[in-house]
């Protein structure tokens, strides 16, 4: 079998290892073969493809931050002051871990590249008569080197190429991760292409975010989008806004993607996102719901209307949504912890511990675990255990020392018990810890209004 | 992730090692009724199937049996691709096409009934072949150029050449532009154009029409062609995984579905966007159909082996597949239409529908799922342990046990060459000490710290060693050098291994020696008259000088002896011993260089009268307070220049980044304009800022040196204060004092010394009880008038020199502290030593209290 066919069926069937040898191999029979250096190029960018756009960026503090927005906005208008609105009564009831993880790569395939499950290899016919486009001396490489030497090579030239330039970029700004590099090559290749190749733009844009130059990237993208209407452009359109803390104008963004993709799922879910951010819940709960009509496997959207329900007092119609992820096959620490409290509040008291069992059976992060074990002080405090929630506070501030909630309910078991002293002392920890917490405070003000 | 799996009722797995890949499958009807499937493995194995699929009496249908496969044949060489379309010429018949590498060959499928169903013959035969000049990808059959009852191949080679054929013959070739590696191609039947993936990302439709034109009087043996442009093109963000087409019937519309590899795109064939459905997952393959309503149905297979599907891009079921297939599609058997084909790519084959058969998730059992209750109380038993070392760990804090860690300090009293380098040294003081810390754990510690510690001039090197799990003794050399020319105010070595031991209590450890003398100091011929003299008298017999420095025995006369700085800092002092009386006297021009040689004398004396209960050393005239205050009033003048500097260079240094910020927005301006002198600005503030960091430099080293200075007289005056008034409680001024004198940022010593010396004026040494009732002095204020200062360092002076004011009311505080410790040790566990000595003085001032009231009671 020809081996080019040979590496082009690997790559299909996502086999990139095997691909790569395939193309390597090539390589060293012809060096400048270029369909074969595409070929491995592509391989070797997809073994460490991330989806970047659910990639969270955390927000870099800049000298030169240009970006920066009012410190004070208004109401409802940045991301950054609802974290102090009282959105949801975290303290009172137990802290369901709210939504799902939102997985920001996809580099665990199973199956696929990392699988050594390899068939043996046939034997390789004669060479071709495959007419062979060879490349420059650039894309030589040495045995034991990096495959591309990016600075070696006339990014000029290769912009100027409508094949090899793409994945020549997707090669730099992934498997290399020089954004620098990458975005010299979009540049130029934009002005190759006059400016009338809006995937050129988009990458520009994800360059410009890579470099912290958010309000450039903003315009490549509404460039990009005048050109072609595309989802993943809104979708980066609305994470640029985000990052920039303008919620509404992300929202406004959505608003016109959907008039151009109606029902889109993606679009829907950040909309939801958005608003669950804003604390405006009952929007976001509807967005989920847009979302599952459209899509009824949408984890995400079934955890976060799951986490509407708890909070809005129905623990038994949150119950019904939980199940419904365990039974599509997720099997996590976190949803057997919001189903154990699910059925604490729903007064399902037989399935209470057995979940919480399994939540710590299956919890490695110790924060999760923290978590649990404060949860599992709720079930205590409401069998009536105060030496049990005691205990599992204690074990709770074991896993986390962070945890605020549980000095401050550890605060109030020890005043309960008789020790006001040690109750205050708690509660001030509790205060230092998290200052924008409501219910240390009240305590502490009732404490002393006491003593 | 989904609620169903599919149910599977035909499969039939190969254990032979094949290889297959996406084209590997294909189903039709053939010429007969019901669908045919054909695979075609990499190795070159043709396998045609017909699933039976009948009913059985209890309406399931019947699995794989032995004669669903009709034919098996090694055709020798991989097989690319399997296609079907009516490839004779003059025959309705459709055929089988397989494409390898290097050909293209037609077959027959033939069938001679026998007379039961296990009796059928099939045969296949080769119609005709193709031989291809170039390695061949992927090829499509149509009726080309609107053709109806012949089909038509067009063979795409691995570079790029397009050869098409017309049934048996060869009609011409052409080459694709723009052209690098093959991608998946179709033919749109209504626009009569092939729609090709190009390497581009894009796809490109060109008209059956133009290629022909352009390939005519082609042969198949050219190696370039005419370039052309395609029709239309549509971009794409990605790769093309697989590309289908659907032409509906009713409205005569044609769908171009394009799995990529995070979208499906939906084109119409005029190039326009139907719709577009971002994934979340990544897919495997797909399969479309159309639904007699021109409903658009798309089959997605993901990575996760999840089958979905979609109407347009709404999801309207899902369903979990039991293996990852590498290929799919639709086909049509006897009592089931529309059943689901999958094709793995080790070669298992398996046709399944949709069914409401729940994918039962079921989780792995609990690791103790019947309560054992021995095995609960076990866990019980360590998690309560767990909770009880939480506390406990903060108990040990407070027990100190020395016999955990032996820590030595030695000190080599001969002195080497100095091996370092330093700016100021000179030849003659070039030489340093060695001392070695030896290290001898008596339990396991999990990490020990080790650091010395010298006073400034001086230098250690190395200054600390990390040990990690130490469990047997080992030792820690490092070089005690001069570093700097200036005074020095003390030659004490202080050695601190802090450490964790092995259940995680943290310990601290601390030894103090003395470096030899030698080391900074050097004799002088000694001099007659000097400004400031210090008396000390003892009520012994005075001791020769070389008895008491032996190590410069040889160079000093019995009553007088001068020593001097070893880098000539400062002014040489001379200690003379008078013979008849029990003095001895030092004298010298500087404050700071007395401190040294008189601490030592002190030193020596009292360690050579060490079993002499009864030996005294006393000074009797007044302390040397006008030079201290001097030294004062230095130090805090560099110290006023210093932060003077520094604010200069906040101010240069803020001015400076908003020129480069105002720079930086103009040079970012599309539509330049002028710097209007920015850059003038800029390098002017850049050498302000130059010659002020010299400047700071420079008074910083003024700076440090006056520290030294101050420090000198402080350790002085402490030591005289101590022998003048036999106080045994040197502590209590020396934190007051702070001799050690560092200035931080925000906070200099002489706030520091205020704060410190206010704090004792009202407590221990308050002179009235008004004074103690004065609210405790706890603020820091920045001193800016050193009158003020210097009055309250006199004050306290003056009080400390009362004999016992301090000793009586230290010893009665401690007293009480010992009592309220032990309480406060029994209610509270947790305490830091903050907290601690807040308590202390806290019970300090109660205890004040009470006498107070006691004295009141009595009087």
């Amino acid at each position: 079998m020809d081996p080019m066919v040979a590496a082009l069926s690997n790559f299909r069937r996502k086999k990139y290892d095997k691909c790569v040898e395939i193309c390597t191999q090539l390589l060293v029979k012809q060096p400048l073969d270029q369909a074969a250096w595409y070929l491995k190029m592509r391989a070797m960018t997809k073994r460490v493809h991330v989806d970047d756009i659910d990639g969270e960026d955390a927000m870099t503090e800049d000298l030169f931050d240009e970006n920066a927005v009012a410190a004070a906005p208004r109401p409802g208008t940045s991301m950054k002051t609802t974290k102090t609105l009282p959105m949801r009564p975290v303290g009172s009831a137990g802290r369901p871990i709210s939504g799902i993880a939102r997985p920001a790569s996809s580099l665990q395939r199973p199956g696929s590249s990392l699988d050594p499950r390899m068939k043996t290899a046939r034997p390789i016919t004669s060479q071709s008569a495959r007419a062979i486009r060879l490349g420059t001396a650039a894309i030589l490489s040495q045995s034991d080197g990096p495959f591309i030497q990016v600075s070696r090579l006339n990014l000029a030239k290769y912009a100027r190429d409508p094949c090899l330039a793409k994945p020549l970029f997707e090669y730099i700004f992934y498997a290399t991760g020089d954004a620098r590099a990458a975005l010299e090559l979009a540049v130029q290749a934009t002005q190759a292409n006059e400016f009338k190749d809006w995937w050129w733009k988009v990458q520009l844009a994800k360059c410009y975010v890579a470099l912290n130059l958010i309000r450039d990237a903003e315009q490549q993208l509404r460039s990009a989008l005048k050109q072609q209407y595309h989802v993943e452009t809104f979708l980066r359109l609305i994470r640029v806004y985000l990052r920039l803390d303008q919620p509404l104008s992300a929202a406004e963004v959505c608003k016109s993607a959907l008039e151009i993709f109606p029902l889109d799922v993606a679009i829907f879910t950040e909309l939801g996102r958005l608003g669950e951010a804003l604390g405006d819940i009952p929007s976001s709960v509807k967005h989920y719901r847009n979302v599952l009509i459209q899509d009824a496997t949408n984890a995400e959207a079934i955890a976060c209307i799951g986490v509407y329900h708890f909070y809005n007092y129905q623990p038994e119609l949150a119950l019904r949504y939980y199940r419904r992820v365990l039974a599509m096959g997720a099997h996590s620490a976190e949803l057997y912890n919001n189903l154990g409290l699910c059925c604490l509040y729903s007064q399902q008291l037989d399935l209470v511990l057995v979940c919480f069992q399994r939540a710590l059976d299956l919890a490695t992060d110790p924060l999760i675990k923290a978590d649990i074990w404060y949860n599992l002080s709720h079930a205590a405090i409401s069998s009536g255990d105060i030496e049990l929630a005691l205990n599992c506070l204690n074990l709770c501030l074991i896993c986390d020392s962070n945890h605020a909630s549980a000095y401050n309910n550890l605060a109030v078991l020890q005043h309960k018990l008789g020790r006001p002293l040690l109750a205050k002392s708690y509660m001030m920890t509790a205060i230092k810890l998290e200052p924008d917490m409501p219910e240390p405070h009240i305590n502490l003000e009732f404490l002393k209004s006491k003593i | 992730m989904s609620l169903f799996k599919t149910r599977e009722f035909w499969s039939v797995t190969d254990d032979t090692e094949e290889e297959f890949d996406q084209s590997s499958l294909k189903i039709s009807r053939l010429n007969g009724d019901s669908d045919f499937v054909l695979i075609g493995s990499h190795s070159g194995l043709l396998k045609i199937y017909k699933p039976s699929t009948d009913l059985n009496e209890n309406n399931v249908l019947s699995p794989y049996k032995a004669n669903d496969l009709i034919i098996e044949k090694n055709l020798n060489f991989p097989i690319l691709q399997i296609g079907v379309g009516k490839l004779v010429s003059g025959s309705n018949q459709v055929q089988i096409a397989i494409l390898h590498v290097r050909s293209f060959a037609v077959y027959s499928l033939t069938t001679k009934d026998g007379a039961v169903e296990h009796g059928n013959q099939n045969m296949i035969n080769l119609l005709y072949e193709h031989k291809l000049r170039r390695a061949a990808a992927n090829f499509i059959i149509g009726g080309f150029g609107g053709s109806e009852n012949r089909d038509f191949i067009a063979v795409q080679s691995l570079d790029g050449m397009l050869s098409l054929f017309e049934q048996e013959t060869f009609v011409f070739c052409c080459f694709l532009p723009n052209f690098l590696l093959p991608g998946p191609f179709v033919y749109s039947k209504r626009t009569d154009s092939f729609l090709m993936a190009g390497t581009n990302w894009k796809i490109e439709s060109f008209s059956y029409k133009t290629l022909s034109a352009i390939g005519q009087n082609s042969q198949e043996s050219d190696i370039s062609g005419l370039k052309f442009q395609p029709d239309w093109s549509f971009g794409l963000n990605e790769d093309v995984v697989d590309i289908q087409y659907q032409f509906g019937e009713l409205s005569k519309e044609g769908f171009v579905v394009i799995l990529g590899e995070r979208n499906v795109v939906c084109l119409s064939d005029s190039g326009k966007l139907k719709f577009m459905k971002r994934l979340e997952y990544s897919p495997m393959c797909f399969t479309t159909y159309l639904l007699s309503d021109n409903k658009l149905m798309t089959l997605v297979v993901s990575e996760t082996n999840s089958l979905l599907l979609y109407q347009n891009t709404m999801l309207r079921w899902s369903a979990q597949l039991p293996n990852s297939p590498i290929s799919i599609g639709r086909a049509n058997f006897k009592n089931l239409r529309g059943s689901i084909v999958t094709l793995t790519e080790s070669g298992e084959l398996s046709c399944a529908y949709l069914g409401t058969q729940p994918s039962l998730f079921s989780a792995p059992p609990l690791i103790n799922q019947e309560l054992d209750y021995e095995q609960a109380e076990m866990e019980m038993a360590t998690l309560s342990k767990v909770i009880r070392t939480r506390f406990s760990n903060d108990l040990k804090l407070s027990n100190k046990n020395e016999h955990e860690l032996g820590l030595e300090l030695n000190v080599n009293p001969h002195l080497e060459e100095s091996v370092f380098k330093s700016a100021h040294r000179e030849n003659d003081y070039a030489m340093m000490c060695t001392v070695t810390v030896v290290l001898s754990p008596r339990a396991i510690f999990e990490e020990i710290n080790l650091c010395v510690h010298v006073h400034k001039p001086l230098k250690v090197h190395p200054q600390s060693a990390f040990f990690a799990n130490l469990s047997e003794g080992t030792s820690f050399q490092c070089q005690v050098h001069m570093d700097e020319e200036a005074e020095i105010a003390s030659i004490q070595v202080t050695t601190i291994a802090t450490c964790i031991s092995s259940i995680g209590v943290p310990k601290i450890f601390k030894k103090t020696s003395v470096l030899p003398l030698n080391l900074v100091l050097k004799t002088n011929p000694p001099m007659k008259e000097n400004n400031l003299k210090i008396t000390l008298n003892i009520n012994e017999n005075s001791i020769p000088l070389s008895t008491l420095f032996p190590e410069n025995a040889l160079t000093l006369s019995s009553n007088a002896v001068c020593f001097a700085n070893v880098s000539n800092e400062g002014s040489p002092v001379t200690i003379l011993l008078a013979k008849s009386s029990q003095r001895y006297r030092l004298q010298s021009d500087s404050l700071a260089s007395l401190n040294l040689c008189t601490q030592e004398l002190i030193r020596r004396l009292q360690k050579y009268f060490a079993n002499n209960k009864t030996f005294k050393i006393t000074f009797n005239s007044s302390l040397p307070l006008t030079q201290l205050v001097q030294y004062i009033n230095e130090h805090f003048e560099y110290r006023r220049k210093v932060n003077f500097l520094q604010n200069e260079l906040i101010q240069l240094g803020a001015q400076f980044r908003l020129i480069q910020k105002r720079l930086i927005s103009k040079f970012k301006d599309k539509n330049p304009t002028p710097l209007t002198n920015l850059d003038m600005l800029l390098n002017d503030t850049y050498n302000e800022t130059l010659r002020t960091t010299v400047d700071l430099e420079k008074t910083t080293m003024d700076l440090s040196r006056s520290q030294t200075n101050l420090s000198s007289a402080l350790y002085l005056i402490l030591t005289l204060v101590q022998i003048m008034e036999d106080v045994d409680d040197r502590g209590l001024l020396e934190n007051a004092l702070a001799p050690i004198v560092e200035d931080y940022e925000g906070q200099n010593w002489e706030d520091v010394l205020d704060a410190s010396l206010n704090h004792l004026l009202r407590t221990t040494l308050a002179k009235s009880e008004k004074d103690q009732l004065r609210a405790k002095y706890t603020c820091y204020e920045e001193v800016k008038d050193l009158a003020k200062l210097e009055k309250h360092l006199m004050m306290v002076l003056e009080r400390v020199c009362k004999k016992g004011t301090i000793l009586e009311v230290t010893q009665d505080e401690e007293n009480v502290d010992h009592d309220e410790a032990k309480e406060d040790e029994d209610v509270i566990p947790v305490g830091s030593r903050l907290g601690e000595s807040s308590t202390r003085l806290l019970s300090a001032r109660k205890s004040l209290l009470r006498r107070r009231q006691k004295i009141n009671e009595d009087n």
